[in-house]
């Protein structure tokens, strides 16, 4: 991967190959952005570049791709590029103190073996055990001239104050979504599954990527999808039937996207004795129930832009999207609302099976609701 | 790749190279061993980053070819074979196949392709020294280096090469271990007349543990780079990265003049404080020495366990001194030293001590002392 082949970062891109055709290559770099967008994808391709044995002659900053060090660094097992991640796959997992120490703080000291430049990427720099990121500090103010630090964070908040400000920070935006498009087809997609994987990747590429090798999420989001199609016809009661359908189909997501790294799930969960396999899979569900909601929500955003002919992120629901009753605009934006509400409070550790019944009983009971908001709304106007 | 050769030749190379095999590792391929058939040798590689060791065993060759497998599963195999002739061939690209008699073991690794490239010392500058010289250098210095990683350079030894020789330095900042080997016992093989590199400690560790001291035994070659320093034995060879920064100015702490002196038998030395230190222990392992009229007195006091008095026969010169060190800066080098007596030399009761071996000048020790 060449840093001009990231896709949707224009601006990064062009910020890190000027350092390194300007020779102005900072001794740390902070990759800021949302999470799935190319920041791994950019430190390792930016190792490379600036490690190369055959740099293109007319582009110091493309890496051949080709040469031992370039295909060392991909591989993992370059001696002067150093991956520094937490040990588990689990969320919860942090880079210890110890690896930090050995691989960064003490490694930094040692002359590069065979590179150029010896590159440290800390990913995710906002997962160390507690106060252990304080122990890069020095080697971020005094480093050796071949040393290049780059943390790679979605949460730079999170990191103290003293770091980011001893960093070159470079920006990773969300993609947009016709470059994601063209990426995706370029893998051998057809257009439109490929235009509805992308509008609901929301510009992250690594999860469109990965969404594209796993037709169940496909499945997952029609079934969603086909799930809000019917929801007129329901009763107003079956809140609870609902919310089950929808975690069913978180369920099945988390299925589909750990098909391959069941080997490594359980040996995580052996590993750390007492841990019940229900709370891994429960922590699974936390992360992908949101995507599910995100689905829903694309739902009644497209009714609202089908109101308004505006572009719809899920054309092949257009017929269905557009068998709308008149006067339900506001309904439609107040089950925007309430779904946005629910994924806050799930990030927030609300209760999943709670948060999901109240939120599909709001979305069943809408018609009631919008009377029932416009009794009160009279009322406090008088 | 398919070899044949005998076990316990086998079982040596192994011995030394998976020593440094990465016991720790983020990269599952570290904790492998990297075996590569070519013309009658077979390569054994093992590299943790930061140190590469690889020993050439020679073989039979039937089909030449690299594979990588798990250091410990093939030393324990291997250590644990009878004597005879063992055959090792590739049967996948990453499973190696293994006789011996009648045992069979199929062993499962990683393709060669995926093992990082033991890095090349070529177009360094060298020189070579007998293997019992290279032993002196490293066993009279690296115990004086730093444990402490968060000052990464006192954790190597610091190797000069010029024209009077070679000479090995490490300190912890509390004391100070100086070994150097004339120039007439070392041989140069090119590169620079004059160059310094920090070693980490851990290689030179490694490579001390593959000397023997012996007239037949071949010499060692040492030969550093910009980037990092190999030493060969024969068909082994250990390369290491060098410690970058720039190491203290060790010249400084070594006293000039020193206008007191005592000179005593060294056994009898290292007794006596690895004694008096048990009473120590509790008070950081600080004894007090006097030096008076052809006597050495070491005490120790500590107020819940008790007393320790020596007293040693000792040759004093100069005025009388009452100076207190720690033990443990006094055992390692008292244990290192090969003389019969030891000359201890001092300016006063707060500056550093020069302890040289009688009959080296060579060696060089300098230490801090405590506070009485």
């Amino acid at each position: 991967m060449r840093l001009g082949d990231l896709i949707g970062q224009t601006r990064a891109a062009t910020a890190l190959r000027n350092a390194i055709t300007r020779h102005r290559v900072s001794h740390a770099y902070l990759f800021s952005g949302p999470h799935g967008v190319g920041k791994s994808t950019a430190a390792l391709a930016f190792a490379q570049a600036l490690n190369c044995d055959r740099p293109s002659p007319d582009d110091p900053a493309a890496a051949c791709g080709q040469c031992r060090s370039c295909r060392l660094i991909s591989q993992g097992t370059h001696p002067d590029v150093r991956l520094i991640s937490p040990p588990g796959k689990r969320e919860t997992s942090v880079i210890p103190i110890d690896r930090i120490r050995r691989d960064l703080v003490y490694d930094i000291n040692l002359r590069p073996a065979m590179g150029r430049r010896k590159v440290y990427i800390l990913d995710p720099a906002d997962r160390t055990a507690p106060f252990s990121i304080h122990t890069i500090l020095k080697a971020l103010e005094e480093p050796p001239p071949y040393a290049v630090i780059i943390l790679v964070t979605s949460r730079p908040a999170l990191l103290p104050p003293t770091i980011p400000s001893r960093c070159q920070q470079v920006a990773f935006q969300l993609a947009g979504i016709e470059a994601i498009v063209h990426h995706l087809q370029t893998l051998g997609l057809d257009a439109p599954v490929a235009a509805a994987i992308a509008a609901l990747s929301g510009g992250r590429v690594a999860w469109a990527v990965g969404a594209a090798h796993h037709p169940d999420v496909l499945a997952v989001r029609n079934a969603l999808l086909d799930l809000c199609a019917g929801l007129h016809a329901r009763a107003a009661s079956g809140g609870l039937r609902l919310a089950e359908e929808i975690k069913l189909q978180a369920l099945a997501l988390s299925q589909a996207q750990n098909d391959g790294e069941e080997q490594t799930e359980t040996e995580d969960a052996s590993s750390e004795s007492g841990s019940a396999p229900a709370a891994a899979g429960g922590g699974r569900l936390r992360s992908d129930l949101p995507w599910c909601l995100d689905v829903i929500v694309s739902w009644y955003r497209d009714r609202l832009a089908a109101a308004h002919g505006a572009p719809l992120v899920n054309p092949d629901y257009a017929e269905a999207v557009s068998r709308r009753k008149s006067g339900r605009i506001a309904a439609d934006e107040r089950a925007i609302a309430a779904i946005l509400e629910t994924k806050h409070s799930l990030q927030r550790n609300a209760n999943v099976d709670l948060a999901l019944e109240s939120l599909a009983i709001k979305l069943l009971a809408e018609p009631a609701t919008m009377r029932s908001s416009s009794h009160s709304e009279r009322g406090r106007a008088r | 790749m398919r070899v044949t050769c005998n076990r316990s030749v086998l079982h040596e190379a192994l011995q030394h190279v998976s020593r440094v095999v990465a016991g720790r590792t983020t990269l599952p391929i570290l904790s492998n061993v990297l075996l590569e058939a070519q013309g009658g040798k077979l390569r054994i590689v093992a590299y943790d980053m930061e140190i590469g060791a690889q020993s050439k065993v020679p073989v039979e060759t039937a089909e030449e070819g690299a594979l990588t497998v798990p250091a410990r599963v093939l030393g324990d195999v291997v250590a644990s074979l009878p004597d005879a002739t063992v055959e090792m061939a590739a049967e996948e690209r990453s499973v190696l196949g293994l006789s011996c008699g009648r045992s069979q073991y199929t062993i499962h690794g990683l393709p060669a392709e995926e093992f990082p490239a033991l890095p090349e010392v070529s177009d360094g500058s060298g020189f070579e020294v007998s293997q019992g010289k290279m032993r002196d250098l490293i066993r009279s210095t690296i115990f004086a280096a730093s444990g402490d990683e968060a000052r990464a350079i006192l954790t190597g030894v610091l190797l000069i090469r010029g024209e009077e020789g070679v000479k090995m330095v490490a300190t912890d900042s509390y004391r100070l271990a100086v070994k150097s080997a004339p120039a007439e016992e070392v041989k140069e093989t090119g590169g620079d007349a004059e160059w310094r590199v920090i070693i980490p400690a851990r290689a030179l560790q490694e490579v001390n543990r593959m000397l023997a001291p012996g007239e037949e035994r071949p010499p060692v070659r040492v030969q550093a780079s910009e980037q990092q320093i190999s030493f060969e034995v024969g068909e082994y060879t250990l390369v290491s990265r060098l410690i970058e920064g720039q190491f203290p100015n060790y010249a400084r702490v070594i006293p000039e003049e020193t206008d007191r002196s005592v000179e005593v038998a060294r056994e009898d030395l290292l007794a006596a404080i690895k004694r008096a230190a048990i009473v120590a222990r509790a008070e950081a392992s600080k004894l007090v020495f006097r030096m008076q009229e052809g006597t050495l007195t070491i005490s120790a006091e500590s107020g819940d366990v008790g007393r320790a008095h020596e007293e040693l026969a000792a040759t004093v010169e100069g005025e009388n001194i009452e100076i207190a060190f720690s033990a443990e800066y006094l055992t390692d080098v008292l244990g290192v030293m090969e003389s019969d007596s030891v000359l201890w030399q001092f300016t006063g009761p707060l500056s550093s001590g020069l302890l040289k071996a009688a009959d080296d000048p060579d060696y060089l020790y300098v230490v801090m002392p405590m506070q009485l």
